[in-house]
């Protein structure tokens, strides 16, 4: 059975987002999808999900949204203001919609990226196997106010199931050299790894963000003579004026400004949900702290559904008890923290 | 993580034993094999022809591979070592040499149409040239083109090498916006753009070619390799051209093995 979800307003950037396509590099497709895979992944856990998740990113701003059955939903990613009728809800943790009210998603309050999954996820055709959006490919289209879209009814979906721990905001994140590493001279490299970066919020996109930081550029010796060459997601690429730009899931697959480090994928969701005032730094890791880095994380996103739990509530911050939907996420209060 | 600490970079460039070839390792799981610094038709064709190669040689560690103009971008599983990923690329690149080269199979023919609304910067480029604009529009339908490699935007080409006469570089202003099939030249080649673009190359010819359709029967019309030939068409046959992706723009494909 399908639901229909209507968006009665949207945010400036919304899109329907899964883990992409793969395969279609040398026809010139980026793979696309989610730009925080782990915030993907864990929103499908928290519902129950355990086929290819999908979900409605929002970057920055959410939007208002209806449904034709009651519904079971969860933004993750940023913590987005979230409210039904007034009534204020957390993000990450999952929460019933009925038909008739309006989910309200407003501004991020910390990151910048949020997902709104609901029940069994969204149905829509796949194009070259995916559901993603991809509008630098011409691929899917923007989501705006008025859309409506089909999702499966997920009998095993429970509000009030989290995930335990945030994701913790981190000031150093891990980069590998890229092909053109080399082309940086020693100096440029250091003051590479010794500025403080922040991420240019109001222009955070799925092709890429710029960074903000004091102090002169990082430019290249021969920045104009080399020959482009293959790009991917991750990727800090330094255009013309010197400024570090980070590559994301939707940048094209060639480009011509040298890349003067790449993000590892594991280090990734945690550079797009920086909070726009907080600084970090880059940091060259070994080959092996790479691979160790990377298989934790592919490990913990393994997991993430033997580590779903309830939320424990403290009952003075519930304003109406009595109205609180107890039933498919009753609270024994012997869950661990 | 080791927090704080400078690592010196280890080098992740490598000679191989073969003449021109080098293994750069980008991130933790990809490499390019690349076979030149500068753009030659000789480098790209030897690029394409490895993509080929390893397409039919693919070891159990290939992710995924593509063709870029000067380069071949491997992406392997990272549970193989690098040590093991680069001794096999070596082996592969030696088997390469001496296999049989294979040259582009596919020829196409596509019109295009060189009338002043549909190729604003026809003029400027003959005046750079030299050349008056029928001489310019002549040199570029009676050059043996390639596609050097698709990329930017999904199915997009870059075409060249045309004369060296066409050797001049990118504007420094972009032009705001060239249509999709868009023709538009800079450093001896040719983008026919996919979609509506901004670009500071010149626009000086104008198709009705879609390089891609998601909804189309063969999605991607062009691959790295193929040959290409544009056809000057006049504005009335141009008009006549049918607009449907399914038609690309009129173009004829011939298979020439």
């Amino acid at each position: 059975m399908n639901g229909v979800l209507t968006i009665r307003r949207a945010g400036p950037s919304l899109t329907l987002q899964d883990m992409g396509r793969n395969g279609y590099r040398a026809s010139g497709l980026s793979k696309g999808g989610a730009l925080d895979i782990s915030a993907l992944q864990e929103g499908a856990a928290i519902l129950g999900r355990t086929d290819a998740p999908n979900a409605i990113e929002m970057i920055g701003y959410g939007g208002e949204f209806e449904v034709s059955t009651p519904a079971v939903f969860v933004v993750t990613g940023a913590r987005m203001k979230i409210s039904i009728d007034g009534t204020t809800l957390e993000s990450g943790v999952s929460h019933m919609l009925h038909p008739g009210k309006i989910l309200k998603i407003s501004a991020a309050v910390s990151g910048q990226v949020g997902y709104l999954h609901l029940e069994g996820g969204f149905k829509a055709p796949e194009i070259l196997g995916s559901v993603s959006a991809n509008l630098a490919g011409g691929i899917g289209e923007r989501l705006q106010a008025g859309v409506k879209l089909s999702y499966v009814v997920n009998p095993n979906c429970e509000t009030n199931k989290t995930l335990p721990k945030p994701r913790d905001a981190t000031e150093v994140i891990g980069v590998l050299p890229s092909a053109q590493t080399a082309l940086f001279d020693e100096a440029t490299l250091q003051r590479f790894l010794e500025t403080s970066f922040r991420l240019d919020a109001h222009r955070l996109a799925r092709q890429g963000t710029p960074l903000l930081y004091d102090g002169e550029g990082f430019a290249t010796h021969n920045q104009t003579k080399i020959v482009s060459d293959a790009i991917f997601p991750g990727d800090i690429q330094v255009v013309g004026t010197g400024t570090p730009y980070v590559l994301l899931a939707e940048s094209q697959t060639i480009g011509g400004y040298p890349r003067i480090a790449t993000v590892l994928p594991s280090e990734l969701s945690k550079l797009v949900q920086s909070d726009a005032e907080k600084a970090f730094r880059f940091r060259f890791m070994s080959y092996e702290d790479a691979e160790v880095s990377m298989n934790n994380w592919e490990r913990s996103l393994a997991r993430l559904l033997s580590e779903v739990r309830n939320q424990i509530r403290d009952p003075k911050d519930i304003a109406d008890l009595l109205a609180y939907n107890l039933v498919s996420g009753v609270v024994s209060g012997a869950e661990e923290d | 993580m080791k927090q704080g600490k400078f690592v010196i970079l280890e080098p992740n460039e490598s000679v191989t034993n073969l003449e021109h070839e080098r293994l750069l390792r980008h991130g933790l799981n990809k490499v390019l094999v690349r076979f030149g610094d500068t753009l030659s038709e000789d480098v790209n064709a030897r690029a394409l022809a490895f993509y080929d190669f390893l397409g039919s040689n693919a070891p159990e560690w290939l992710i995924e591979a593509a063709p870029t103009i000067v380069s071949v971008v491997v992406e392997f599983d990272g549970r193989v070592s690098f040590q093991q990923i680069e001794s096999d690329l070596n082996q592969l690149l030696l088997a390469h040499k001496t296999a049989q080269f294979k040259t582009g199979a596919r020829m196409w023919q596509i019109p295009a149409c060189f009338a002043y609304e549909y190729a604003p910067q026809l003029v400027e480029v003959a005046d750079i040239m030299g050349l008056s604009p029928q001489a310019v529009i002549d040199s570029l339908c009676s050059t043996k083109l390639k596609v050097l490699t698709i990329g930017f935007a999904p199915g997009q080409p870059y075409i060249g090498l045309l004369p060296e006469a066409w050797n001049f570089p990118r504007m420094t202003e972009l032009t705001p916006k060239v249509p999709r099939g868009a023709l538009a030249a800079s450093l001896r080649q040719l983008v026919l753009f996919q979609n509506a673009s901004a670009t500071g190359w010149r626009h000086i010819g104008q198709t009705k070619f879609t390089c891609f359709e998601p909804e189309r029967d063969q999605a991607f019309g062009l691959q790295a390799g193929d040959h290409i030939r544009f056809t000057a068409v006049s504005r009335l046959e141009y008009d006549a051209l049918s607009s449907t992706p399914e038609s690309f723009g009129g173009a004829r494909l011939e298979v020439i093995s």
